[in-house]
């Protein structure tokens, strides 16, 4: 399963992911008619809204560890959206919401709400925890690339483990601003070292970069780069496809110990990216203090 | 006596009535002379077959069976004596295969036999049921009869042999033996055409430029981190080729070192030798162990059946390797630093020498630090442990029970050559009568018991000792024979004189406890229990009954689910998988009430996944101190279904550390990463305990700077419940920097101190 997400806190600075996103509203975002429920209710509320102004599908759910399934009376309360012809998400790089969450308890338990994209083939079921706040909003953000198959989604489904609530607790998730958003320019949506304590006798430093804005089957230039002071002290020039790569950046072996800078620019331009480093003295390097 | 005469023999051996392959033919133990055996050898005959569905009570699942038989492999002949086939051959090479082992329960026997033929031969082990396996070797015929002698060391269970001419090898193997083969180390054929073998993508996925020296030799010799799995694929870095292995490590300490054979073209019969060590002093080749890292299929997941992908899975010894074209081989090296050494930088080389290929020599630099690391008083590492004493207690064979205490022993020193003390679940089990009418009768043997606590103290562990219980026993008694299940699946509250009785069992175990003088014991009712109201109920009462008999509490759940609220009073000694409730809410805990908390990190046990080398690390060291937790205690040391190198037959995969079939552990990379974990957090303790001292000592500048250090180390640690993934831990490199930087204090506080 795969797990990982990007996750904004509404009202936090835009990162680089959020410039440029070709948004696309699927009208099932928006019609809770054409959505399933387990244990839950789901209703349009226009009242709960973000500054889109859409309205948010609303689940509501009453704990109840007595009902529910025969076998399973502390169950999994759940509901989503089941097409008959999958969702092919391939085309887009990101699917994203806000979340607000209302409770009657006087704060949520540990694990809140969780979110289950579901292909065909279970080895490729996406999962998340969703990082759900009592009387506030969140942006969580899924780059399409984390689905292992995101040409045949056969299921997107948000449910609680009722074993996380007490017996009668209620909360409501209001889910708005569903939308698969498309880059219209190359942009990183995860551009990290594998590493960020680097040895000054380390001849490489793999990084992750996670590329959207790219056709597929198309490539842009880029120089990976290492900054130290002010100045560039390792740069490998590289050919990015859309999508997820480990890049091995070359260093030259000897790094003054210190704080340094990795980034990425693509051809003529500025940094598109960047994360810092630092470099300390390894065991196989001249000690002193 | 009739001999068999053909030139492809094929023979399935078994009872009278029991399946016959076809195109085999039939061999059973006759009393008349009949049939191929020599004279009249003394053996009996079995017969198991195993549906595909089996149900399982306690889940009620249905599982796969423990071994896959068909008609060959469903029946065979077993004996304690030597036996011989006496077979007519014409003259010629051939080469013999035969199958081995025992699909049919049996307990406490290791089947250990050799066959031979002419001046071949190949032997087996194996240790208990459901394990099965395949051997073959040649030899030459002088023509007519041929003796084919069984001879055990503790008993031969033979299903089926197969003997041709070797020239045909290939065309038998396609045509009477391969889906023998795969049914023992994969699965039926129709089965394994079912199942969806995964690839596991590389994350650079284009092969550097390759050296023309590599490339004329047929090999590039690459390293990782040993933290970072290299797969059969993996595409080697460009920095990393031809590398110089190198690592730190303190007195007494073991350190993986390891590199990676690429083969550019099949490669056969590579060796790896690994010469001494030298620097200040020598630290000798033999110290260096050396093991390779096994490929294996795995499952996705404990019982999840349907699709598997190729995994790093466990190390094995090994004379010589093959490495298939466009494949990795990796090889795991391990130097156990001498307590004596000198501290300083030592230099050697591995090399790596093939029957086709030119050798490579791999440079190894090996910087000893004059430190002796010091152990936390306060934390524990233990383990549950299916221990092979129980096998011993039932071995029908001196040659058995031998083997099983060999191995006993072998790998209690391998725990605590781990770090971990032979900190491990005991039982008091404690047989009651099924009619509550009648009274309890308390009784208890305490023989084995002392024995077992005896041995947890020689490895290492003074208690407090998990001890379980008759719960179900008594729970049977009272709700008129029903079973609770697994998890307590089907649990209901029970009346109160369950509780009395749970008091009285407990309190007699107490008393007999405390007579013998052993350590506390800690009462583990229930494992892992459900969280419905019905189940939490059952649980209080259990922990209610086991407090008013006066013993202390220990169940396995989460803390912070809300449903265990009930229990919580109760309950002595949480837990828990995840590292949770966080630290601060632990230690505070733990100081008001006494409670105390344990991990069992189940995540990074192989259960699910056997590749969360990093993640086993960050959670035995860094992750751990960060916790406030003060004991982990996975399960388990090794878990096997069926045969233990096959991880897709059986209800569940196989995991962990496996059984060497001469009784010698194969570990898992996790169990190595564990140790290094235990070191990492070894470093810190002995780092703060200096740090102690130099203050009382008036050194505070130096204390201070190593403060700081540990300071930072701490503030680095992103808090997690659990540390299973790559991406949930460090880079790979990093713990080893975040190593030396804390013993770079250690020994600046060292030459402070002094």
């Amino acid at each position: 399963m795969r797990t990982s997400m990007l996750v904004l806190l509404c009202g936090a600075a835009l990162s680089a992911a959020d410039d440029g996103v070709e948004p696309t509203v699927l009208p099932e975002f928006v019609d809770a008619q054409a959505w399933y429920t387990a244990e839950c209710t789901v209703s349009f509320d226009p009242q709960h809204k973000t500054e889109r102004g859409d309205g948010a599908i609303h689940l509501h759910i009453p704990i109840d560890h007595t009902t529910g399934e025969p076998a399973y009376p502390i169950g999994w309360p759940r509901a989503g959206l089941a097409p008959k012809t999958h969702f092919d998400w391939s085309r887009y790089d990101l699917f994203s919401f806000m979340l607000y969450t209302e409770t009657s308890r006087d704060k949520l338990p540990a694990t809140t709400l969780g979110l289950i994209l579901s292909m065909p083939d279970r080895s490729n079921e996406y999962h998340l925890d969703l990082p759900a706040r009592k009387g506030e909003w969140v942006k969580v953000t899924v780059p399409i690339e984390d689905l292992g198959n995101p040409k045949d989604i056969a299921r997107v489904q948000w449910f609680i483990s009722e074993s996380n609530y007490k017996h009668l607790d209620t909360v409501d998730f209001y889910l708005a601003d569903l939308t698969l958003g498309r880059y219209t320019r190359p942009t990183f949506l995860t551009f990290e070292p594998l590493e960020r304590l680097v040895a000054g006798d380390a001849k490489y430093l793999p990084v992750t970069v996670h590329l959207a804005g790219v056709k597929e089957g198309e490539s842009v230039a880029a120089t990976v780069l290492v900054r130290q002071a002010g100045k560039i002290v390792a740069e490998v020039p590289t050919s990015m496809q859309r999508g997820k790569h480990r890049v091995v950046l070359p260093l030259p072996g000897k790094l003054p110990a210190g704080p340094a800078e990795l980034a990425v620019r693509f051809a003529g331009g500025a940094d598109a990216a960047k994360a810092p480093i630092v470099v300390v003295r390894g065991p196989f390097e001249e000690a002193g203090r | 006596m009739n001999a068999v005469a053909a030139v492809i023999l094929l023979l399935d051996f078994g009872t009278p009535k029991s399946p016959v392959m076809a195109n085999w033919t039939q061999v059973v133990r006759t009393a008349d002379g009949a049939g191929p055996w020599v004279g009249t050898p003394a053996q009996e005959a079995f017969e198991k077959v195993w549906p595909r569905s089996n149900p399982n009570a306690s889940t009620g699942r249905e599982d796969p069976p423990p071994v896959y038989t068909n008609d060959l492999l469903c029946d065979g002949i077993t004996g304690a004596q030597p036996a011989a086939l006496r077979v007519e051959l014409p003259a010629g090479d051939y080469e013999l295969w035969f199958a081995a082992g025992s699909p049919a329960p049996v307990r406490g026997q290791v089947f250990d036999f050799t066959v031979g033929a002419g001046a071949g031969s190949a032997g087996v082990q194996i240790q208990g049921q459901y394990w099965l396996e395949t051997r073959r070797f040649r030899f030459h015929a002088a023509g007519g009869a041929t003796d084919v002698a069984i001879t055990p060391k503790s008993k031969y269970a033979l299903l089926g042999m197969a003997i041709y001419p070797a020239a045909e090898a290939d065309r038998v193997a396609r045509e009477a033996l391969d889906e023998h083969e795969k049914s023992i180390y994969q699965l039926p054929p129709d089965l394994l055409a079912k199942w969806k073998l995964l690839a596991t993508p590389d994350p650079v996925g284009q092969m550097p430029a390759i050296p023309a020296a590599d490339r004329a030799r047929g090999y590039l010799v690459h390293q990782r981190s040993y933290l970072e799995n290299i797969y059969p694929e993996t595409v080697p870095y460009a920095a990393e080729i031809s590398p110089t292995l190198q690592a730190f490590a303190s007195l007494g300490e073991y350190e993986p070192l390891n590199f990676a054979v690429y083969a550019l073209k099949d490669l056969h019969g590579c060796r790896v030798n690994v010469s001494d060590l030298r620097g200040p002093g020598v630290i000798p080749g033999a110290a260096v162990d050396v093991k390779l890292v096994q490929f294996a299929n795995s499952r996705l997941n404990y019982t999840v059946t349907g699709s598997y992908k190729v995994v790093p899975d466990y190390l094995r010894p090994f004379d010589t390797a093959d490495i298939p074209a466009n494949r990795n081989q990796r090889f795991w090296l391990t130097v156990h630093v001498p307590n004596d050494a000198a501290g300083g930088m030592y230099s050697g080389e591995a090399t790596l020498t093939a029957a086709d290929a030119p050798a490579a020599t791999v440079p190894i630099r090996l910087r000893v630090l004059p430190i002796r690391l010091q152990a936390d008083p306060d934390k524990s590492y233990g383990i549950y442990y299916r221990d092979p004493l129980d096998e011993a207690s039932r071995a029908q064979d001196d040659s058995s029970k031998a083997f099983y205490e060999h191995q006993a022993r072998l790998q209690a020193e391998d725990m605590n050559a781990h770090g971990t003390v032979l900190n491990v679940p005991l039982s008091v089990w404690i047989g009651v009568p099924k009619d509550p009418a009648q009274p309890l009768g308390l009784s208890y043997d305490w023989t084995g018991l002392e024995a077992r606590v005896a041995r947890c103290r020689k490895y290492g562990y003074n208690g407090p000792f998990i001890v379980s219980l008759n719960t179900g026993g008594l729970y049977e008694r009272h709700m008129k024979g029903e079973r609770f299940g697994s998890h307590l699946r089907g649990a209901k509250p029970c009346p109160d004189a369950f509780v009395t009785e749970m008091q009285a069992m407990v309190a007699y175990i107490e008393a007999g406890r405390k007579e013998r003088g052993l350590p506390e014991f800690l009462y583990y009712p229930v494992d892992e229990p459900g969280t419905t109201p019905d189940q939490v109920g059952f649980m209080v009462q259990c922990l209610q009954g086991i407090r008013a008999g006066g013993g202390k509490t220990y169940v396995t759940a989460d803390p912070t689910h809300e449903p265990f609220d009930p229990m919580r009073p109760l309950v002595d000694v949480w837990c828990t998988q995840p590292f949770l409730p966080t630290h601060d809410v632990v230690t505070a805990d733990m100081q008001q009430s006494g409670v105390r908390y344990w991990c069992y990190p189940n995540h990074i046990n192989g259960e699910n996944d056997h590749t969360t080398v990093a993640g086993a690390r960050f959670t035995y060291g860094f992750g751990f101190w960060r916790s406030g937790f003060v004991t982990l205690i996975p399960w388990i040391y090794g878990w096997t279904v069926g045969n233990p190198f096959n991880n897709l037959d059986g209800s569940s995969a196989d995991f962990f550390n496996r059984p060497g079939p001469d009784g010698t552990v194969w570990p898992v990379p996790m169990w190595e990463a564990y140790r290094e974990g235990y070191d990492d957090y070894r470093y810190v303790y002995t780092c703060g305990q200096l740090i102690a001292q130099a203050k009382k000592a008036g050194k505070t500048k130096e204390a201070a700077a190593a403060q700081a250090v540990l300071d930072e180390v701490w503030r680095a640690i992103e808090v997690k419940p659990k540390y299973k993934l790559d991406s949930d831990v460090w880079g790979y490199r990093e713990f080893d920097l975040r190593r030396w930087q804390i013993a770079r204090e250690i020994l600046h506080l060292q030459g402070a101190l002094r």
